[in-house]
């Protein structure tokens, strides 16, 4: 009995994989009703009855094709890494589309395990499904499921340690496609797949144990690049591959779509048949959803919709942050006496209260309570399914840009933190989309920069005037990624998305989402922020920032016109933005930032805040996802945008 | 129009439905509608198209797909 077992989850986007994998883990992975959110993958282990299993999440792909990165990823894990058992996780409600990727599993014969998961939707959408037929037609163990509630999931490990128990190696010299059950292909496809297995057998290619000769034999009719680069990298290999072309002429000239158009519609037939002998819809009903998209992807209703949208979550988020964050204010006073009255040197008092309590209290009394209505609303948007209708509304508007719908999600996600958006920008087909929606998230303000100008413009000069700023920010944003656009090299691409169902998202695994991204800030920022204000307590006695900000007036003080401090502040500021404001306050000992900025300045210090550099974290993500090159391309436009915007903003300004 | 008349998928009005023909478009886009089940013979519904030039949603194996106006337009359809 194997004790160390090693499984994959597979599947399309947005079917609960990540869901699955938390539930079974315990990790929080990054939940939402949009497609594409794993974008590295994600691992967890769980014991069960005393067996060790490691669970990897697999991004959520449709096909195995060599398109995307995320594509090769997968199908690269599950060849090399072998994993003992693949869970292919499919959304019931949407059977036929994610059997076209259970077939190409199937083509790969590893073993399998099927979770149908969110037969509860599908029941409310009147589709039910013969999970005993099911089983039958794909020879492997299909288990229902409810991952969000926790419904199956034993049953589903359950029956992948059956599976490891009873997994033989096949013997890939001993193929015959003739013995396949479901696998059936038009008469064509299967003859030239053995002709070509036939060859590959002859020449001794390695190929066939890495992948099964199956699914080898497919993607070299489709003439996939990477599995074809692989094959020319064996020994013969290019011979063979001539062989193999010179072969498939024959095939050629009996059509005239591309021969990858014969295999994907073959396998979409296959996937179709499945379906018609197991899904019965019981009633086609009028959905909740296309009831909702009558006016939310309405020609006029769709955007006023989307702008009302926008403007209940500005305020709600502001409301609630702004009396939060004043019960909160006025409780933490109250304790400033206690450490001004102890019998200590007046330096430590400083040290006490301005270095370790100020800070500790101006992330809680100012960050906390605007970040959490953001993310309750955020995860609220993101849940339901409605990010993914911005993406079509916002379609041809992004495509000025060179971009599709679908990258304003990763953008939008921005708002919440730059980091999962530059991230997330994987989800985009090309190197060159994935540069300028990277660069464009970094100039999105996230929680902590939204904090900063709601907790200053809006608050002592007015929401409206903290609507404007980011209303200035969505215009640069525009523009950056305008020209970001001319001079990136390569054609942009067109939009191809599924339309997600509205959800009602569930409670607890939407809460835990929540908790997931607050605790973030108060176990990674609440330390920084801390540790930063010390360090500048410190370094304010030390003298040091007299030759800091030498070297940082002439811009500061002479170009965008704030007081000298803030070079410090902003230094501070990419470790974490919500120091920038934390350690302005600190050092002037006070929290009415009115006595320290006129009007003008609050602006100019907001806009500048707001662009000049992505923090440390999301400059680690951008060399991530797109090379340390890009990276201080980005870096550079960022601090050269901020500089030139806030002077700007400095000279005409005048009136406030 | 009536029926078996081809004509290009942006061309079809709301909720009429078509049968895809042709793809006419280059090989990584045709491979990419191909695997969305976007393959000759395919039936799909329109179900609503975005302003001016905006993507348009189809409905197509039970599910919905969108699919931005320039690719859309390399879809041929005949009228069912």
């Amino acid at each position: 009995m194997k004790k160390e077992i090693v499984i994959a989850l597979a599947g399309n986007a947005n079917v609960g994989k990540s869901v699955i994998f938390n539930q079974l883990t315990g990790l929080t992975q990054i939940i939402g009703n949009w497609p594409g959110k794993t974008v590295e993958r994600a691992e967890g282990v769980l014991r069960f009855k005393g067996r060790t299993i490691k669970i990897v999440d697999l991004p959520g792909i449709y096909s195995l094709s060599a398109y995307s990165q995320e594509e090769i990823v997968s199908r690269e894990f599950i060849a090399f890494e072998k994993p003992d058992v693949v869970i292919n996780v499919v959304d019931a409600s949407n059977l036929e589309r994610n059997l076209f990727f259970t077939v190409q599993l199937l083509e790969l014969h590893v073993p399998m395990v099927m979770a149908l998961n969110q037969v509860d939707y599908a029941l409310k959408k009147g589709i039910d499904i013969d999970v005993k037929k099911l089983e039958e037609l794909l020879g492997i163990p299909v288990v229902e499921t409810v991952a969000t509630k926790g419904k199956g999931l034993q049953e589903l490990i359950n029956k992948v340690l059956e599976v490891v128990d009873s997994h033989k190696e096949m013997d890939v010299k001993r193929y015959d496609i003739k013995e396949e059950k479901v696998l059936k292909y038009r008469n064509e496809v299967s003859e030239y797949v053995m002709k070509i297995y036939d060859i590959l057998l002859k020449h001794n290619v390695d190929l066939i144990n890495l992948f099964h000769p199956l699914w080898i034999s497919l993607k070299l009719i489709e003439e996939d690049s990477d599995i074809v680069e692989k094959l020319k990298k064996e020994p013969n290999g290019e011979k063979v591959y001539e062989e193999i072309q010179k072969e498939l002429e024959g095939l050629k000239a009996k059509t005239d779509s591309p021969l990858a158009t014969l295999v994907t519609a073959d396998r979409y037939d296959i996937a179709s048949f499945i379906a018609s002998q197991t899904v019965s819809e019981i009633h086609h009903r009028i959905t909740w959803t296309d009831l909702i998209d009558n006016v939310a992807l309405h020609k006029i209703w769709g955007y006023i919709s989307m702008l009302i949208i926008v403007f209940i979550s500005f305020y709600g988020i502001f409301k609630f942050g702004e009396y939060f964050s004043g019960v909160l204010e006025d409780f933490f006073d109250g304790f400033k006496p206690l450490v001004y009255n102890l019998n200590i040197p007046n330096m430590y008092k400083d040290f006490l209260w301005n270095g370790l309590a100020e800070g500790i209290i101006s992330a809680i009394t100012i960050v906390l309570p605007y970040i959490f209505p953001f993310y309750v609303f955020l995860s609220i948007l993101e849940n339901t399914g409605y990010l993914a209708r911005i993406a079509f509304l916002m379609d041809e508007v992004m495509h000025k840009v060179g971009l599709h719908g679908k990258a304003l999600i990763p953008v939008l996600m921005g708002f919440g933190c730059n980091v999962p958006a530059v991230l997330g920008t994987k989800i985009l087909e090309t190197d060159r989309e994935i540069f300028i929606a990277s660069f464009m998230s970094t100039l999105v303000p996230c929680s902590a920069r939204i904090v900063i100008i709601l907790g200053t413009i809006g608050v002592f000069m007015g929401p409206q005037y903290a609507l404007a700023v980011f209303a200035l920010d969505v215009l640069v944003v525009y523009i950056a990624a305008y020209f970001a656009n001319k001079i990136a090299p390569g054609k942009p691409y067109d939009l191809i998305m599924e339309l997600p169902g509205y959800r009602m998202p569930a409670l607890k695994p939407t809460l835990k989402q929540i908790w997931f991204r607050i605790k973030d800030f108060l176990y990674v920022a609440l330390p920084i922020i801390v540790v930063g204000s010390l360090a500048l307590e410190i370094l304010k006695y030390s003298g040091i920032f007299k030759y800091v900000t030498y070297i940082m007036d002439p811009i500061v003080v002479k170009w965008l016109g704030l007081p000298s401090i803030i070079g410090i502040v902003l230094i501070f500021g990419i470790l974490r933005k919500e120091l920038t404001l934390i350690m302005l306050l600190t050092l002037s000992g006070t929290s009415h930032i009115t006595q320290i900025l006129t009007p003008r300045q609050m602006i100019v210090f907001g806009v500048v805040t707001m662009l000049y550099i992505p923090c440390i974290a999301t400059i680690a993500a951008l060399k991530r996802t797109i090379g340390w090159r890009k990276t201080w391309w980005v870096v550079f436009a960022n601090i050269f945008i901020a500089i030139l915007i806030g002077g700007i903003l400095n000279r005409i300004l005048t009136f406030v | 129009m009536g029926e078996n008349t081809i004509i290009n998928l942006i061309e079809l009005k709301e909720n009429h439905e078509g049968e895809i023909v042709l793809i006419k478009a280059g090989r990584a886009a045709t491979q990419r509608l191909n695997e969305m089940g976007l393959v000759p013979g395919t039936k799909v519904k329109l179900v609503r198209k975005g302003p001016l030039r905006g993507p348009v949603e189809l409905e197509v194996r039970n599910s919905h797909l969108v699919i931005g106006y320039g690719l859309a337009s390399k879809i041929y359809v005949k009228i069912v």
